[in-house]
């Protein structure tokens, strides 16, 4: 009996000493808190891939310009710009989600510009109509440089960087003279006059710098300064682009410009 | 708060300031490709001898030292040459040079030499308030009557001496 409950205890003790052996190590307090800072690492890694809040909003600058400059503006020969918006239409939709609380965000442009301009002048020889029709997106991100002040995590001043591409259809139409073949402008050899359209895409980078301001409850106001690198068109036929629906005109490498967006902010996180 | 906001208003002012246009642009392109002859093997520049050089419409453009219809050089020729105005209608102009050639004697043949021409016309639209600007780019000669030709420039501008076709013979 008692060989019988020394092996038993014997096998007893095998086991306890195994099933030490599998144990953790002693709970010590430094080794308590490793695992619960891990914890709250591994928690914050995750609310920063998280989305916060979707801002979604329009372009006002196009709505802006056509209110305030065609009433009182002139072009460059003394023309009225009333014209000018009166055959210009122009839309863009904007939108940012934030992630780690407010701190960097995603953008997302898509817009739609269709514009007409011509030059009737009483000599033929200077007539030119251009149109220009075509949409335009971007994606880029924002990192909120204020992100520590604006502790309401709301308002943002935003440095961000934006690839953009624009999709569009374009025509110009001129006259022009040349009598050594016999276009003249007499009635027997009338003036030469050609009409060419051509479909493109264009795409370009942009260096952005911004600022979003809570005005009442969910709506924001903001504004985008935009230094714009131009690219280069593609398919080139016959007829280089004038200007590119969301980069505007092409007359350098380097374009800035502004754009002011009415925004309506959705919380997609609460009591963070 | 009220400071962003009154920031916002100072710099839609901005905004509205900055929308003017600039009118200011000369183009320096030009549709009249400038030829220069020379005695083959040599870069002496030679007097062009033609009667005459007419235009595939049959439409005279130089006659006996002048240059008839030229919108640009007529005023300041390029010194020895001939200026070719090229068909704002299409890609391909043809010229026809009547007489002797450059250099040759005095008791040579009259001949009958036919020069092809092939160009890309680019239209840009500086600004429908500025108007346009046309350029002919990728010059090439496909029928050159002469024992060579060189191309000097293909994208035909306009600057003091500037030639774009050299021919030899």
């Amino acid at each position: 009996m008692i060989f019988r409950q020394s092996f038993l205890l014997l096998v007893a003790a095998v086991l306890l000493c195994l099933a030490a052996k599998a144990q953790p190590a002693p709970i010590m307090l430094d080794t308590l808190r490793e695992p619960i800072g891990k914890r709250l690492k591994a928690w914050a890694k995750a609310q920063s891939l998280r989305p916060y809040a979707l801002r979604v909003g329009t372009d006002l600058s196009y709505w802006l310009n056509g209110a305030v400059s065609a009433p009182f503006g002139r072009n460059t020969i003394g023309e009225n710009l009333k014209n000018f918006y009166a055959n210009t239409a122009r839309f863009e939709l904007t939108a940012d989600m934030a992630f780690n609380r407010n701190k960097n965000f995603l953008i997302a442009d898509v817009g739609y510009s269709s514009t007409f301009r011509e030059r009737n002048a009483k000599d033929s020889l200077r007539n030119v109509s251009y149109s220009n029709t075509g949409t335009y997106w971007r994606i880029g991100f924002d990192y909120n440089v204020l992100h520590k002040t604006f502790t309401d995590r709301k308002n943002a001043l935003m440095v961000g960087w934006r690839y953009a591409r624009a999709n569009f259809a374009q025509e110009a139409a001129y006259t022009a003279r040349s009598t050594p073949w016999g276009f003249n402008g007499m009635p027997a050899a009338p003036l030469f006059s050609e009409t060419i359209s051509d479909r493109l895409n264009y795409r370009w980078m942009e260096l952005t710098m911004g600022l979003r301001v809570a005005v009442w409850r969910e709506l924001y106001l903001g504004y985008t300064f935009r230094i714009k690198f131009a690219g280069r068109p593609s398919n080139t036929d016959r007829l280089l682009p004038n200007e590119v629906p969301g980069f505007g005109t092409i007359r350098s490498n380097v374009k800035l410009s502004f754009n002011y967006h009415i925004y309506y902010r959705i919380p997609l996180v609460k009591n963070l | 708060m009220n400071k962003l906001i009154r920031g916002f208003v100072c710099l839609y002012g901005l905004l509205v300031l900055a929308a003017c246009e600039d009118c200011v642009f000369t183009s320096r392109h030009s549709s009249e490709p400038i030829v220069r002859f020379y005695r083959k093997g040599s870069t002496r520049v030679l007097v062009p001898g033609f009667d005459s050089v007419q235009t595939g419409r049959g439409i005279t453009i130089y006659r006996a030292g002048r240059i008839l219809y030229s919108s640009i050089t007529s005023e300041n020729p390029v010194p020895n040459s001939v200026a070719l105005p090229l068909d704002p209608s299409r890609d391909t102009s043809l010229f026809v040079f009547f007489g002797r050639r450059p250099g040759a004697p005095a008791d040579s043949p009259a001949r009958r030499d036919t020069l092809v021409l092939t160009y890309k016309r680019i239209l840009s639209i500086v600004s429908p308030d500025c108007g346009y600007d046309r350029r002919i780019e990728n010059l090439q000669i496909i029928k050159n009557p002469y024992d060579s030709a060189q191309i000097a420039a293909q994208l035909v501008v306009l600057r003091a001496d500037t030639v774009h076709i050299r021919l030899f013979w």
